[in-house]
């Protein structure tokens, strides 16, 4: 395993960079993790903030992580071009190590709104996925990867997700990112065990891990149930650092790891000191997951780049059938009152009976999304 | 990572300007951009010319499950 890279999640923020600023005059801070398009239409970044990309970029230190292109949207659309040349534009610019997304679809009816969600794990959604993901590579020229979705609608899809992402990412050769938060969120909404959770995804493709805080929201819909929500707005538990000891000596291939934490959630001194005091924990966990115990390093570690340039038609995928279903489900999610209403609106939608598997849909997880579309449309 | 000591001013007077720089809601981080969107109050002062979504800089994704 080559040196973990201790890194935060850097944005053009004011609390986060006055919360980071101590460990960058410190040097504590080992790499970066940008979202190159959080700004989609930017001013030009001020000088200092792209010569802290540069600075860290030529170290081999920066990575870029993309929010809004939404992979799977069943209809392909100018502003995922759009998204594609920013990359590509972009990754010129700064030395990036790796470009990552996120699994899922923006339930958004614009572009660069919504919160991406889960969609059925089926032949039409692979094609639609590899597709994507061959063009975000091409566009950067860097290893690409995606991150494990922390949202999921039942057990079955948590236990289908990990083996899912290996078909994804293996005609780019790409690499995932692990959010133990996410998957904590997803074995404490479904009473799991960790090491099974872990085990099902598929830890050799492991380039980076996220770590982050997160809250508990109480079920209307299950009266006494309360559900894990990856809101990145809290300290990081004390099982997510427990979680990372555990995943590190089992990712032969991790290269960074991340703190993420939102800047809203960062505008006290007290909060600011919790980061940098969370960001030195994770950092110490990751210098023992340095230490070579006996153990013999990688023999051949995988670059995470395409054996082979993958074959793409000139027209990007597309599956129409599945957009309608889209845009039926992010209209329910988005504008109904309650999941019993939601739940009854999909039984009546291109969705029931279809892969989606809506009739086994856990109630207060659809209430979980109505939270989440609603909050981000 | 070590940085340069004007790397580190740099980015200290960038973060102080910010501070100073006209904010508009609770919701909406334009701190370093100044740059606003529809959903400002009429008395916003920031610049609405170029729409921005209404959280920039922050990752809906990363933190919205």
């Amino acid at each position: 395993m080559a040196k973990i890279i201790s890194s935060i999640a850097c944005n053009l923020d004011r609390n986060i960079l006055a919360a980071a600023l101590p460990l960058f005059k410190s040097g504590e801070t080992e790499g970066i993790e940008w979202s190159f398009d959080a700004l989609f239409r930017p001013p030009d970044l001020p000088d200092w903030f792209a010569e802290l990309l540069t600075e860290f970029g030529r170290a081999g230190r920066l990575v870029g992580h993309g929010v809004f292109f939404s992979l799977f949207s069943g209809k392909w659309r100018p502003e995922q071009q759009e998204w594609l040349d920013h990359l590509r534009r972009t990754a010129e610019t700064f030395q990036f190590d790796h470009i990552s997304e996120h699994f899922g679809f923006m339930t958004g009816a614009d572009f660069h709104r919504g919160a991406p969600l889960p969609l059925p794990f089926n032949r039409q959604t692979l094609r639609l996925g590899q597709d994507r993901l061959a063009r975000i590579q091409e566009a950067c020229q860097r290893p690409v990867g995606l991150e494990n979705l922390a949202f999921a609608y039942s057990p079955d899809e948590v236990a289908q997700h990990g083996a899912f992402l290996d078909q994804l990412l293996e005609p780019v050769n790409g690499f995932l990112i692990l959010d133990l938060h996410n998957l904590f969120c997803q074995v404490r909404n479904f009473n799991l065990d960790f090491e099974n959770a872990i085990q099902l995804q598929p830890l050799d493709r492991v380039r980076e891990i996220h770590v982050s805080g997160g809250s508990w929201e109480v079920s209307e819909a299950e009266p006494g149930r309360k559900i894990r929500r990856d809101t990145h707005d809290g300290a990081v538990p004390q099982e997510v650092f427990e979680l990372l000891k555990w995943a590190i000596p089992r990712c032969p291939n991790l290269r960074f790891v991340v703190m993420e934490q939102l800047g809203t959630a960062l505008r006290s001194p007290a909060s600011h000191e919790q980061f940098r005091t969370d960001f030195l924990k994770m950092k110490k966990i990751c210098a023992a997951g340095n230490l070579p115990k006996g153990k013999p390093k990688t023999p051949t570690e995988n670059d995470f780049l395409p054996k082979t340039k993958p074959q793409q038609p000139a027209q990007p995928a597309e599956d129409l059938q599945l957009w309608a279903q889209q845009q039926a489900l992010s209209g329910i999610l988005e504008t109904a009152a309650q999941p019993g209403e939601a739940m009854h609106r999909l039984a009546n939608s291109p969705l029931a009976g279809t892969d989606w598997d809506i009739e086994n849909w856990q109630l207060p997880m659809l209430e979980t999304a109505l939270r989440i579309a609603q909050k981000w449309k | 990572m070590k940085l340069s000591k004007s790397l580190l001013q740099a980015i200290a007077v960038g973060i102080s300007i910010a501070a100073t720089a006209p904010a508009c809601t609770d919701k909406i981080e334009t701190e370093i951009t100044t740059e606003c969107t529809n959903e400002c109050p009429p008395s916003c002062e920031g610049n609405h010319e170029t729409p921005v979504k209404s959280d920039p800089g922050n990752c809906p994704a990363c933190g919205m499950g």
